[in-house]
């Protein structure tokens, strides 16, 4: 049976083969724990970690090496801002369709720093309307959390005008770009966010258990996770010179070694088709009988996935039929996003979602949507 | 000889790199206890390059704990210029 991936918005499969080469290597080589020692394998394992960091500093155009904090997903990446920064009584404004990365780590906030977390609706068309963030705030709105594309709607926020209006009210912003992170071009000093979190195994293609967040220097906050840096061991506290003191712990060096390879084969990548299957794939399922799809109308720009619902047919019935029947990977449910899914009114049965990456081709694309019609419409 | 001390592995291993490129002779060894009493890297310099250091750390933004030399059987935390 042929087998068709379309779950890049989990994880990109597959890997390029120098990813996979520079994790080999990173395996093999004399190198051992980053940070941990002075003798020669652990320098070693050290440079390649800062080799890594500074692919990544330059991609986002941190101002600094030293801005990248790397982490596990981006999950933890936002995790240790939002409880490293948020202090109690904030208020904390945030975009609608937020991933459950954001909503429980601000839930936990609300409940034990009385934290108030209000959310601002967004058009599906990523519009940005000054007048109901404006209507929003309030005296003691400290934070803005941005998702910068929603993992079920596509939709993309529009950024630039967000950062623009934080900084003109002297808000600071924190960006969960997981899903935008290789699809749009980030500079992170010229766009003044204060942080940005990503992921480095989706779009970017490196290994699972890569991640990070991009801090501006004069972002003040304290670190989530503490243990062994390193350095100060006589202390009991967390040193916080950056990066090491928000790094407690031993770096997952092959998988940062990838990361670094990846981001240098990716960034020059040509990425219209994924644009292009996207924008069919939207057609053709506005196309299909009692098929809704979710997010940005037709012709307005999103990330490269399209979530869709079949008005007679569960939404896991078709994802279960595309894996057994087609050998067609999709994912169904809620995507780990009860807002979005409320904002799109399929809380209670989810959608099937679609997700391209940059070795989708067009002929796997055709192959999915034909087995949906036969499934939605064989029944 | 001088020692350039850090409290940051990751800020050291940036200056041997940038001292690398630079062509500046360098050694990287565990820092003194009589300096710091935890693990640490420092890294020793020939006295004749410390003023290119110093351009190249202020440069490069190299975060250290401070520049020491051995006086007899202790170190001595050496000021700016």
């Amino acid at each position: 049976m042929q087998r068709v991936y379309l779950d890049h918005a989990a994880t990109s499969w597959p890997k390029p083969k120098a990813v996979i080469d520079a994790v080999t290597q990173a395996m093999c080589a004399p190198w051992s724990n980053a940070g941990r020692g002075t003798h020669a394998f652990s320098r070693a394992a050290g440079r390649a970690v800062y080799r890594a960091r500074q692919e990544v500093a330059s991609y986002f155009g941190t101002q600094t090496v030293h801005d990248v904090l790397f982490t596990a997903s981006a999950t933890a990446a936002v995790n240790m801002v939002l409880f490293g920064a948020i202090a109690p009584g904030d208020h904390v404004l945030c975009t609608m369709a937020q991933h459950n990365a954001v909503w429980r780590p601000l839930a936990v906030l609300a409940a034990q720093r009385a934290v108030a977390v209000d959310h601002v609706p967004m058009p599906l068309d990523g519009t940005f309307e000054h007048d109901v963030w404006a209507r929003m705030m309030r005296p003691h709105t400290k934070w803005i959390v941005v998702n910068h594309a929603s993992n079920v709607l596509g939709t993309i926020a529009p950024l630039k005008d967000i950062v623009a209006f934080a900084r003109a009210h002297g808000v600071q912003t924190i960006v969960d770009a997981a899903q935008t992170v290789g699809h749009i071009p980030i500079d992170v000093a010229t766009l003044g966010v204060d942080a940005l979190a990503w992921s480095g195994h989706k779009a970017l293609c490196g290994p699972l258990g890569t991640g990070g967040v991009c801090v501006a220097p004069t972002l003040s906050f304290s670190p989530h996770i503490f243990g062994g840096t390193g350095t100060a061991s006589e202390s009991e506290h967390q040193p916080h010179v950056r990066p090491d003191g928000y790094e407690a712990g031993s770096a997952n060096v092959p998988a940062i070694v990838g990361l670094g390879t990846a981001i240098r084969s990716m960034r020059d990548c040509d990425r219209t088709r994924e644009r292009r299957c996207i924008d069919e794939a939207v057609r053709r399922l506005n196309r299909l009988a009692g098929a809704r799809v979710l997010g940005p109308p037709a012709g307005v720009a999103r990330v490269p996935l399209v979530s869709f619902v079949c008005r007679d047919v569960d939404s896991a019935h078709i994802a279960h039929e595309l894996d057994a029947k087609y050998g067609i990977a999709v994912r169904a449910g809620l995507h780990c996003a009860p807002l979005a899914h409320k904002q799109a009114h399929t809380l209670q049965g989810g959608a099937v979602r679609l997700s391209v990456g940059v070795t989708t081709t067009e002929e796997e694309l055709d192959y999915a949507l034909d087995a949906i019609v036969r499934i939605v419409g064989g029944r | 000889m001088i020692l350039i001390c850090f409290d940051s592995t990751h800020h050291a291993i940036h200056c041997e790199m940038v001292l690398d490129d630079a062509g500046i002779e360098s050694d990287t060894l565990p820092t003194p206890k009589a300096i710091a009493a935890g693990c640490a890297l420092s890294i020793a310099i020939s006295v004749h390059d410390e003023g290119r250091v110093r351009t190249i750390l202020t440069d490069q933004r190299v975060h250290t704990f401070g520049l020491f030399y051995r006086d007899g059987g202790s170190y001595v935390r050496r000021e700016d210029g």
